[in-house]
């Protein structure tokens, strides 16, 4: 599946795209073809004429048979969230990012890198600094993962093959789960 | 008082050279236990050891890690020092070829390890590289609470991935130390020491942990 990313005028020259990330608020979309739009703060899937929010609820979908999950801050520190996506198998994730200061990019950039580095599942990285948008793609080469940053980007997306063993390590985990919910659980209860 | 019992335990264990080593020095107990410090040095023999253990006993380091290159201890040695280090309650790790822990009178050789279900909650874990790829490591390594993970990986690239992708620290046998890219002063090391300033993490961390909301429908899948 053909993927574009970026300011919806440089779309014009690539033919049979058959979903467009915009980072603008509109889409040269065709009636029956999937877009998803930066509106102010948040984004929006379009289908037809039915729009919905990404957010906690909505943030898996399934466009043409290729799984596109959606996750913002919090999420891109995630391991759950990652751990998630493979399990899901997910064929790409795109982050959102609004951040207010620039010094800290790179480090973000790292991390996010690491977590790619052992999911394997590309990337794309939507990043606002008021009204600038930067996108940053990750991928995996043979030196391991790399990013760059384009005014636009067109992917070539391919089902996502890989399979998750889980050792049997996977009764402990189980365990350290249902502990990490109660926890988390009573932290939220708790009034800070 | 520490010497005079100390005496008493020297003469029931004929362990007369290090009482003597002991007694040539001052030894104040510490108030309190400082969880958050760590030694670290390189191992010359069993007697620099207990030297380092009396010299940093009263600064409350309850925690000492020794890197040994190429030679193995020996089983006799190592016997010493356990009866030793249970008399001071310290916690003894030696880092080699194979891993020693030693506390209270007992030695875990080659380390615990992850696989290990009933060690699963310590705060120092062992992992051999082959561990540091696996994603169910990684998923227990992250929901552990802060831990300290000694590895005998030399490959750096992957143990800063790890370091990032868990919000752990990570020293290898060549004594490097590795912390998570976002965190700029959470690791700090003079003199041998290493003070871990967790409280930093512990706030990103308890954030993420509010807003998560994926760890249900992990648990979920995995159930399955």
């Amino acid at each position: 599946m053909k993927v574009f990313a970026g300011n919806p005028v440089n779309s014009l020259e690539f033919d049979e795209i058959t979903y467009t990330i915009s980072t603008e608020s509109w889409s040269f979309s065709d009636w029956d073809s999937v877009c998803t739009i930066l509106e102010k703060d948040k984004l929006y899937l379009y289908f037809k004429d039915k729009k919905y929010e990404i957010n906690n609820k909505n943030f898996l979908f399934n466009v043409n048979g290729t799984k596109i999950i959606y996750g913002s801050f919090y999420e891109s520190l995630n391991n759950n969230f990652y751990l998630y996506s493979t399990l899901a198998r997910a064929d790409l994730i795109v982050l959102h990012l609004k951040i207010l200061n620039l010094d800290n990019i790179k480090k973000m950039l790292e991390m996010i890198k690491s977590f790619v580095y052992f999911y394997k599942i590309p990337t794309l990285l939507i990043m606002r600094n008021g009204l600038k948008i930067n996108i940053y793609h990750f991928f995996i080469n043979e030196d391991g993962v790399s990013y760059e940053n384009k005014l636009y980007f067109v992917l070539e997306l391919e089902k996502n093959n890989n399979f998750i063993i889980l050792n049997k390590n996977k009764k402990i985990l189980i365990k350290k789960y249902n502990d990490y919910i109660k926890e988390a659980d009573k932290n939220v209860n708790k009034k800070v | 008082m520490l010497i005079k019992r100390f005496k008493d335990f020297a003469e029931k264990h004929k362990l007369k050279k290090y009482y003597n080593l002991i007694r040539s020095k001052e030894i104040k107990l510490p108030n309190r236990i400082e969880k958050e410090m760590i030694f670290l040095n390189d191992y010359k023999n069993d007697f620099q050891i207990v030297e380092d253990i009396i010299d940093n006993i009263e600064k409350g380091i309850f925690y000492y890690v020794f890197f040994i290159e190429e030679k193995k201890l020996k089983k006799f040695e190592t016997k010493i020092l356990s009866q030793i280090i249970d008399f001071f309650g310290v916690h003894v790790f030696i880092l080699g070829k194979d891993y020693k822990y030693i506390h209270q009178n007992n030695i875990y050789e080659k380390g615990i390890e992850i696989l290990n279900e009933k060690n699963i909650d310590k705060r120092f874990i062992f992992l051999k590289e082959k561990n540091l790829i696996d994603i169910t490591t990684i998923g227990i390594s992250n929901l552990n609470k802060n831990s300290i993970i000694f590895t005998d990986s030399l490959d750096d690239n992957l143990i800063q991935n790890f370091s990032n992708v868990t919000f752990s620290i990570l020293i290898n046998l060549e004594k490097k130390i590795f912390k998570p890219v976002v965190f700029d002063n959470v690791v700090e090391l003079k003199h041998n020491i290493l003070k871990i300033n967790y409280s930093e993490l512990d706030v990103l961390k308890n954030k993420i942990k509010k807003k998560d909301i994926f760890s249900k429908k992990v648990l979920n899948l995995i159930d399955k």
